[in-house]
């Protein structure tokens, strides 16, 4: 008997001898592959087909080997076959692997890079590169085509019998027809499923309903007793409620982000390792996925509500739920950077939020989801903004508009779109703005709502004041003031009213500007108004009412005022 | 895109279901995943579709994108044991007592000698683990990685010496 069975010549090779591995006799091979299983298993106890001693490993067991479809204990066994050196099974493994056919990698990173972003997430896959490991993490294992049938001097190796996987392996790659049975089985499950959903999406608003007719503690009070209420769409429900309260009422934003959360803890504890059906709510990772997010949506009010710490806690627990399920989904991975990215941005670090929306804008392109891609390019265009990177910030926007339907998410084209006039005038290109506002304006018009109206009438001063138009400027900054101080936008006011003081410096106007500094005091001594930024307004009052706030100082007040409004450890540095 | 409208009735599910199919089995028959282990991919992505359709604006691009990660992911587990076993074979080898034949050593100096081709990163924390014993948290010590990302720099290493001891083999010098 040969080292690993068979005749000579039966793996392809034309001499039993050079079978031998280092040059020692068979036997003492054979003996080594026999006599010690994998992590020191007898080998008597490894399946058949991979415990056969003095026989080469079958091209589906090499293959199953390379990608992992082995047990542990076959796994080991297979490469201390290939480590102790069977030159057959490694050219066999050679194959199987398909490295050491360059040409047909380029074909296959070619193909793969076509079918578009198949590569592995970058921030999972990215902590160092080097090309040597790139090769073996960017491609799938793809293994060479199989079944290849065996040339007959290699089938006079006793053959592996075809076991019902390995046969199924065989014809994965091509037949795509062995896919259908398996399609017809989980369409019909989830066309059932999708039912079950619908329902479940109803009862949950009955449910959301209910319980915002009880007050806040009792809210949670009936999370924690109750079992109706433990629902993962009533969770979801929640998470959208409070997504949308964050443009209203953060501190009821804050309020049923924390329902949310309880929700979500409460689903988990009674649904760890869910199955796949309508009574119980999610697998475990789409539930660790929820979970994740519904305490990223409680960063996130926490962060519009300015307490960055906790904010920052609450992502802690998000990240700590994605670091447990490195499997979540990318739809929920994308949405906790996103909110993430905000926080970042608020606290000015802005390397990390730059980073993080790059990962959600990858995630969104591989996903195919147009319009939420040009979302995060819009926001990564703010981030430039606020960097002082103002090209930048046009560059992105420009890009995020080309994939924004106007049709399908009027809001946030409008958005864009006003961030990049904001982002002409900013740079000194007034005209350009001036254009783009022209053809964005009935935008404006048909969205209607108030707060849009006077975003466009504060631009609108921006962009005349920027074309020296000062009267028009002045006119527009005096109505969207007098709006900001009725609707009691005591910030807004603030930054306004600076914008009106620029008019007045630039045309010299020292006693009106006077007088509005000491109508603005007054304003803002009877309202709440960060302590920093107070003291920023101060510096402009006390240089204007001793007629000296030149339109530098008033510049610099306004932009300090601007970064502050988010970032109350600003600290501002009057100028000397 | 010809996406359905997903919050419509469930016949607009089985027309989206038929649009994708011939695409989805052409994604998995180009990743080459069993069609048996299949099953749970399409039927939680096709749930967290359901689940999720508010936020999903392009349906059929979103479920293309998560079913083309899956199948990465899956061949990622896949591969993951095998870098695995890699690891055990070799923590394997080097404790077995010095064997007196020309083999054992044979087969030690070979492992060494992929591992000298590897990059400079990977001779290091490859020599550290097998050659000293050093366990993850230590690697991560000694060699200044963060503790939470020593394993995966530790696979990448394992995923490069599979790739050389595959490409090349031991023993070659006694094939060549």
């Amino acid at each position: 008997m040969s080292e690993h069975g068979g005749p000579a010549g039966a793996d392809g090779c034309d001499s039993g001898r050079r079978h031998e591995p280092h040059g020692f006799p068979r036997e003492r091979a054979a003996l080594t592959i026999a006599s010690r299983g994998a992590g020191g298993m007898p080998a008597s106890r490894l399946p058949e087909p991979l415990a056969a001693p003095g026989e080469h490993l079958g091209k589906d067991v090499l293959w199953r080997f390379m990608t992992g479809g082995l047990s542990p204990a076959e796994m080991r066994h297979v490469f201390g076959h290939l480590l102790r050196g069977c030159p057959s099974c490694r050219e066999q493994a050679r194959e199987v692997w398909n490295i050491a056919d360059p040409p047909a990698a380029a074909v296959r990173r070619a193909m793969v890079e076509a079918t578009a972003a198949a590569a592995p997430p970058a921030g999972e896959a990215e902590t160092f590169c080097h090309a040597h490991f790139k090769a073996v993490h960017e491609h799938p294992p793809l293994p060479p085509s199989l079944p290849t049938p065996a040339p007959p001097a290699i089938s006079a190796t006793p053959p592996m019998p075809a076991t019902p996987a390995t046969q199924a392996i065989d014809t994965a790659g091509s037949n795509e027809m062995a896919y259908e049975t398996v399609l017809d089985r989980v369409f019909s499950r989830i066309a059932t499923e999708e039912a079950g959903i619908e329902a479940a999406r109803r009862r949950a608003d009955v449910l959301f309903e209910e319980l915002m007719q009880h007050p806040p503690a009792h809210q949670q009070l009936l999370i924690h007793n109750s079992a109706r209420f433990r629902d993962r769409m009533l969770c979801e429900r929640l998470l959208a409620a409070s997504h949308d309260e964050g443009f209203r009422e953060p501190a009821r934003s804050e309020q049923l982000a924390r329902i949310a959360v309880a929700v979500a803890e409460r689903v988990a504890d009674i649904c760890p390792e869910a199955a796949l059906d309508s009574s119980c709510p999610a697998p475990s990772d789409a539930l660790a996925g929820l979970r994740a997010r519904t305490w990223a949506q409680l960063g996130n009010a926490l962060r519009i509500k300015s307490d960055l710490d906790g904010a920052a806690a609450a992502f802690r627990s998000a990240d700590a739920l994605m670091a447990a399920h490195p499997r979540l989904g990318l739809l929920d991975k994308a949405r906790i950077f996103d909110l993430k990215a905000s926080l970042c941005k608020d606290r000015r670090h802005f390397a990390e939020a730059a980073r993080l929306l790059d990962r959600v804008i990858t995630i969104y392109q591989r996903l195919g989801q147009s319009n939420l891609t040009g979302r995060a390019l819009s926001q990564k265009a703010m981030l430039q903004f606020h960097t002082g990177d103002r090209e930048g910030c046009m560059v992105l926007l420009r890009r995020a508009l080309d994939l924004i339907d106007p049709h399908e998410d009027p809001r946030c084209y409008l958005n864009a779109r006003h961030n990049l006039i904001l982002a002409l005038a900013d740079d000194g290109k007034p005209r350009e703005a001036f254009a783009l506002l022209f053809h964005t304006r009935p935008l404006y018009l048909k969205l209607g709502d108030r707060m849009n109206l006077l975003r466009l009438r504060w631009l609108e001063g921006q962009v005349a004041r920027g074309l020296h138009r000062l009267e028009q400027a002045e006119t527009a900054f005096r109505e969207v003031r007098s709006a900001f101080v009725e609707m009691g936008l005591e910030y807004d006011v603030a930054l306004v009213s600076l914008d009106l003081a620029t008019v007045f410096a630039e045309q010299g106007r020292a006693t009106e500007m006077r007088r509005l500094a000491e109508e603005m005091l007054v304003f803002f001594e009877s309202h709440q108004i960060l302590p920093e930024a107070m003291a920023a307004f101060l510096v402009f009052c006390n240089a204007a009412r001793m007629e000296q706030a030149g339109l530098a100082l008033v510049q610099e007040v306004a932009a300090f005022l601007k970064q502050a409004r988010h970032a109350p450890d600003l600290r501002f540095g009057p100028p000397r | 895109m010809s996406a359905p409208d997903t919050s419509a009735s469930e016949g607009s599910l089985e027309h989206f279901l038929k649009s994708v199919r011939p695409r989805m089995r052409t994604l998995f028959a180009h990743y080459r995943v069993p069609p048996q282990d299949t099953e749970d991919i399409v039927q939680q992505a096709l749930l967290a579709l359901l689940y999720q359709r508010q936020a999903i604006r392009d349906p059929e691009a979103w479920l293309m994108g998560t079913l083309r990660n899956k199948c990465l992911l899956y061949w990622r587990e896949r591969r993951r044991k095998l870098y695995d076993a890699v690891d055990a074979a070799v923590l394997e080898l080097m404790a077995e007592p010095m064997a007196p034949e020309q083999e054992g050593a044979d087969v030690r100096r070979d492992l060494e000698m992929a591992i000298e081709r590897l990059p400079e990163r990977c001779r290091a924390l490859l020599s550290l683990r097998y050659n000293q014993g050093y366990e993850p948290p230590e690697l991560a010590e000694r060699l200044g990685y963060r503790p939470t990302s020593i394993s995966k720099t530790t696979n990448r290493c394992l995923a490069a010496l599979t790739r050389e001891l595959t490409m090349t083999g031991l023993g070659r010098r006694k094939t060549s």
